[in-house]
């Protein structure tokens, strides 16, 4: 077999295997099988027999009987085991058993639009097979209004996204009655996609629904797939408020597969340089196209995929194979192409696809021999994800993280068991984040009146919240027992799900005016100043301009190979300290800050060598941010002992908070925008140096929270990963730049090894778990 | 006071009416006591409401003999027939003008949604020599269902709606609060002659919109004064409910209005239907009939329009392609010039244009382009 060729090359040729850092087999696994529950009627037997599925894999029909006897079922299996089939059975089932007039309703939910697209043309395809009884409907806003109404009339299978039901589905539920009145069920795929504001949005969204559900005599089961994440029933509490039944044991077969962690060679060791990630894996593209494996290649970016298919055209050419084996595949792409793709692949008329992380998710082109990443996917989740499109269901296959130099690929080639246990770090949500549930119980009160002493979800603050927003000025109206929604409004029209914040900023592209994205208003002055490099899907922008007043900033892409940063005069103001453990080494505490940030001025640095070409000065106004924050405030005696006050050395303060916040996506999945670090040597609220991580969010979503309970994990990832840097001043992968040199490195070694030595004695479940991995 | 969640909300900047304060500027402390209950037991917010069990309702007769504005309102003969035209529903001809039942509504925005109260409905409908409108009022949001009972009694009691912009607007409204309380809804499904559609059909052309206040003053000669604009109803609502002081009474007379224009225009666009009208649109007059079931009374009338008339595409090129169908080419002709000479370059009006060549080709025998095109050979490749 032409892998096992390639394996070997990987193995025995210097040039390659002096770069692998890590090689894991995950053995092969036969499947678990077994027998249609009794509940599953014979019709659906025999559409699901003519596909050639017989029999189930046990985990199919675990979760079928459990949500079959109402049970809140959650199924925690990997990619491609099958999951859709999981979920379809007890819906179908329980739908064919029911006279049309009785028949149970079902919501399905998926986080965007494009990660449904192959589930619902599989459910379509049941639906249809099954005769014109069950009507399937997708309600997005691509729907046009004659399908609408149909939808609305008579629909069993409704198939839509949280957005729509937030805006569109919920406040109009007076055209949903007889939907809702039938509802039996709410699926809820691609669980782990729900985090942070996201999340914490949608989570109070559930709580409308269920409420609503209720009003008109429904009454839902849940039924929810995730990726396998850390504590996922946790997760599937926190957003729908109830204990579900986990079905984790996965039945479906598995092929071997060879997990190889690849780190480019260090090039220029006093800033830690490293050979491009690009350059290698044109190298090991190479080989893999001489062996003739069928292989995809992830790119973090589109730009850097166009890269690597000019790569592969190349190659393909040397190599005297047609240039049209190689085919580039990104989101967005028509049923019909993608189609071709597949087949393509299958027939050995394509043998390599370069893609975009757009393919991550809910889209399934087939069966590949090896599967390599440039770069690191940026969460476990989405790495396994990538890794499951290659393995046929015998056979073996390869998935290749080839690292860049970014901080956290470097943390991941340096712990490889972390990605390799398979338990991706868990979302963090807060429904109750004061600002989003006052946002939702808003638009809760719009759909439905309160009854007075009614709850909201498992808020613990809800009652008095329906008095404050009936108190003067408010928009509720009690009367009777109930709070009446008494304004000229439509809420929901003006609470985003995606931002605390409505006034965030919108990016535009000059070339013709598209959205690139929105920033949330307190990244703006550090992310879209004038002048700026605006990242987008991995592509760069120059912000041209910034109308702060009108929120809109104006961006040209440009190919530069610089970045830029912008430095802040930040105060933090501490006003409560919900939490206080006081060590030897530090007040380690959280609770609510107000913080102020001035962004002063940007410098302009080139990637790879982090050298500053130039910089400008920033004219925005101060943001202020009222959010929550986990800290340490270091000792005296730990001041002492690390002599921070000698020198440069002072810089490890904000370079540790720089390292901890690079590191917080390896704890909790998010982005590095939603969290802020901060370190100040002098800080008035403790009188002590302080080292902050924060909730870049209005109100919280939860990181402060997850971070406290987590900061001894903390505190021992980032000791571990100072020490393996290999620069020697300072690097954006460790305490960032300029922060005071080889001194202020080698004193922010010393703090966090007397932070690990002294801290915890407050020992949590989740630590113990990481010792247990680690 | 105190609690450290409202501390915590007041510091984040969230206002009593959920908004949100610019990022560091707490919102205003607000006193949370709740203002005073509204009227709901003592004097009746606009003189003359009653009581009618728990309902509140407002009655106002108008004797047929006067003038709404310049337009007449005594009912005559045909409106049966013509409503049935114009609103494509057969079910008209059977119903009595008496059994008519005018609508319109107030409600507290003009978003959709659960949360959007239908306050006011005001019904009117001929008895006896008078137009009497009743209108009833929402004492309350916890008293809802009571005004729906009214409400459904004072619908049920006729046998058709009508309304201006009603079928879009108000009836799907009203439903959706009959639904809400889990009560069976009572618009959806009653023969409905929404005015809108044959004004658009007639005026759009000629004044760019077609709101009510416009056909009005252009067509029944009717001018409010210190009328208060319908966006600021919701706004007297909320103050009456909130115990402050409101301009409610003022709500009622312009609702009482509207329900009054709607019987004038009635009236009024009968005899455009008729062919015998100083208003409106002849083709759009002969497509009502046309359509709505005399396909020979509607093209006479379309015949008898003058030639200058106000070209509007969509209708003129269904009139023209009913003018073909029924095998009047001469009309169909006249039609196409006039639309043709205005959208020279809309495929519709070249479709018509096809369609035409090919009749006049058939009638005269002679080869037109495209056959002539098609028999010329082609060259071999
Ligand atoms: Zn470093």
């Amino acid at each position: 077999m032409s892998l096992d060729a390639f394996l070997d090359a990987l193995k025995t040729d210097r040039s390659l295997s002096d770069n692998v850092v890590a090689w894991h087999v995950a053995p092969g696994r036969n499947g678990s099988f077994a027998p249609f529950p009794d509940g599953v009627p014979s019709a659906l037997r025999d559409v699901l027999a003519r596909r050639g599925i017989a029999r189930l894999y046990s985990h199919q029909a675990e979760t079928c009987v459990h949500a079959s006897a109402g049970r809140d079922t959650l199924i925690v299996t990997p990619t491609a085991s099958g999951k859709s089939l999981s979920y379809n059975l007890p819906v179908l089932s329980s739908m064919l058993t029911e006279d049309a007039d009785r028949r149970p309703t079902a919501l399905y939910l998926f986080p965007t639009k494009a990660l449904s697209q192959d589930q619902v043309a599989e459910l379509h395809g049941l639906a249809s097979e099954l005769g014109d009884a069950i009507g399937c409907h997708t309600y997005d806003g691509d729907t046009p209004p004659d399908e609408r109404r149909i939808a609305r009339d008579r629909c069993d299978i409704l198939v839509t996204n949280p957005y729509m039901l937030h805006v569109g589905i919920l406040p109009n539920h007076a055209r949903w009655v007889s939907f809702f009145r039938r509802l039996r069920w709410i699926v809820v795929d691609e669980l782990h996609h729900y985090k942070g504001v996201f999340g914490s949005s949608v989570a109070n969204v559930f709580r409308r629904l269920v409420r609503i559900a209720r009003h008109h005599g429904g009454s839902p089961t849940f039924i929810a797939c995730s990726a396998t994440i850390h504590e996922p029933a946790a997760h599937f509490r926190r957003l729908t408020g109830r204990n579900p039944v986990v079905v984790d044991r996965n039945g479906a077969p598995a092929a071997e597969r060879h997990h190889v962690f690849y780190n480019p060679p260090v090039m220029v060791p006093a800033l830690g340089i490293r050979a491009r990630a690009v350059d290698h894996v044109r190298k090991l593209t190479r080989r893999l196209m001489e062996q003739d494996v069928p292989s995809i290649v992830f790119g973090r970016s589109r730009s850097r995929v166009e890269v690597v298919t000019k790569y592969l055209r190349d190659a393909a050419a040397e190599l005297g194979m047609p240039e049209s084996k190689v085919a580039t595949y990104r989101g967005g792409y028509l049923p019909a192409l993608r189609r071709e793709i597949e087949q393509g692949l299958r027939g050995g008329a394509i043998r390599m696809v370069a893609a975009t992380n757009a393919l991550e998710l809910g889209v399934d082109i087939g069966a590949l021999d090896a599967v390599v990443m440039m770069g690191y996917p940026g969460t476990i989740a989405s790495y396994f994800q990538q890794a499951g499109r290659a393995g046929r269901r015998s056979g073996l296959s390869l998935s290749l993280l080839v690292g860049t130099s970014v901080p956290l690929d470097q943390f991941i080639l340096t712990h490889p068991e972390r990605v390799l246990a398979g338990v991706s770090e868990s979302p963090v949500i807060n429904p109750d984040n004061p600002v989003l549930l006052a946002q939702h119980v808003k638009c809760a009160a719009f759909e439905l009146p309160f009854r007075r002493g009614d709850g909201f979800g498992d808020s613990p603050d809800a009652a008095e919240l329906l008095r404050w927003l009936a108190s003067e000025g408010g928009v509720l109206l009690e009367r009777g027992d109930k709070y009446h929604w008494m304004a000229d409004a439509y809420p929901a029209q003006d609470v985003s799900l995606d931002f605390v914040d409505p006034d965030s900023f919108i990016v535009l592209d000059t070339k013709d005016d598209t959205s690139l994205g929105m920033v949330a208003r307190s990244d703006a002055a550090t992310t879209i100043h004038e002048h700026a490099i605006y990242q987008h899907q991995g592509e760069q922008y120059h912000v041209e301009k910034l109308d702060w007043d009108g929120r809109r900033a104006y961006a040209t892409r440009a190919a530069v190979d610089w970045y830029t940063d912008a430095e802040t005069e930040t105060k933090v103001a501490v006003l409560t300290e919900d939490e206080r453990v006081e060590t030897v080494a530090a007040i380690e505490g959280r609770g609510d800050v107000h913080v102020t940030t001035l962004a002063t001025v940007f410098k302009r640095i080139r990637f790879y060598t982090h050298e500053t070409l130039d910089s400008g000065n920033i004219a925005l106004p101060p943001e202020e941010l009222d959010t929550t924050a986990m800290w340490f405030a270091l000792s005296e005696e730990l001041v002492m002992r690390a002599r921070l006050r000698e020198g440069t050395r002072a810089g490890a303060v904000p370079g540790i908070a720089h390292l901890l916040r690079g590191l917080a996506p390896i704890f909790v999945r998010c982005s590095p925008a939603d969290v802020r670090g901060f370190g100040e040597f002098e800080h008035d609220h403790f009188e002590r140096p302080v080292i902050m991580l924060m909730d870049s969010v209005r109100g919280g979503v939860g990181f402060a929270e997850t971070f406290f309970a987590k900061r001894r994990e903390l505190v021992l990832a980032a000791r571990d990963a100072l020490a393996k840097c290999p620069c020697e001043l300072g690097c954006p992968s460790c305490i960032g730049l300029n922060r005071g040199g080889r001194e202020s490195k080698e004193a922010a070694g010393v703090v966090l090894d007397l932070l690990a030595a002294w801290s915890g004695t407050v020992r949590t479940a989740s630590e113990e778990t990481w010792e247990a991995r680690s | 006071m105190g609690s450290p969640f409202l501390d915590r909300l007041r510091r984040l900047g969230v206002a009593p009416d959920g908004r949100l304060a610019a990022a560091g500027a707490p919102a205003p402390r607000p006193s949370v006591a709740v203002a005073a209950p509204a009227a709901e037991g003592g004097a009746p917010p606009v003189a003359g409401l009653e009581r009618e069990g728990p309902s509140w309702v407002l009655t106002r007769r108008v004797s047929i003999y006067t003038r709404h504005g310049a337009a007449p309102l005594n009912p005559i003969d045909g409106l049966p027939t013509w409503a049935a035209a114009a609103s494509r529903d057969p079910r008209f001809h059977d119903i009595p003008l008496e059994a008519w039942r005018f609508v319109d509504t107030e409600t507290t925005s003009l978003h959709g949604g659960a949360g959007v109260w239908v306050f006011l409905v005001g019904i009117g409908r001929y008895v006896d020599g008078e137009f009497v409108v009743r209108q009833h009022l929402l004492a309350g949001p916890h008293l809802e269902s009571d005004f729906l009972d009214a409400v459904r009694r004072e619908i049920e009691d006729g046998r058709a709606l009508v309304s201006f912009h009603g079928k879009s607007f108000d009836a799907p409204r009203i439903d959706d609060r009959f639904r809400l309380q889990g009560l069976e809804a009572v618009c959806r499904g009653r023969p409905h002659l929404d005015l809108i559609h044959p004004v658009k059909r007639h005026a759009r052309n000629l004044w760019g919109d077609v709101r009510l206040r416009t056909v009005e003053e252009r067509w029944l000669g009717f001018h409010r004064e210190d009328d208060l604009p319908g966006a600021e109803c919701p706004a007297q609502y909320f103050a009456w409910q909130r115990g402050g002081r409101h301009r409610l009474a003022e709500v009622f007379l312009h609702n009482h209005l509207d329900i009054v224009s709607l019987a004038a225009l009635a009236r009024r666009l009968l005899p455009v239907y008729g062919g015998a009208a100083d208003i409106g649109c002849p083709v759009a007059a002969g497509m009502d009939r046309y359509e709505g079931g005399d396909p020979l009374g509607g093209l006479a009338l379309m015949r008898a329009a003058r030639p200058d008339v106000r070209v509007h595409r969509p209708l003129w090129v269904r009139a023209c392609r009913a003018a073909l169908a029924a095998g009047d080419l001469d009309l169909g002709r006249r039609l196409f010039r006039q639309v043709e000479a205005d959208h020279p370059l809309d495929t519709g009006v070249a479709a018509l244009r096809r369609r035409i060549d090919r009749l006049t080709a058939r009638i005269s025998q002679v080869p037109t382009r495209r056959q002539l095109a098609k028999e010329r050979p082609k060259p071999h490749t």
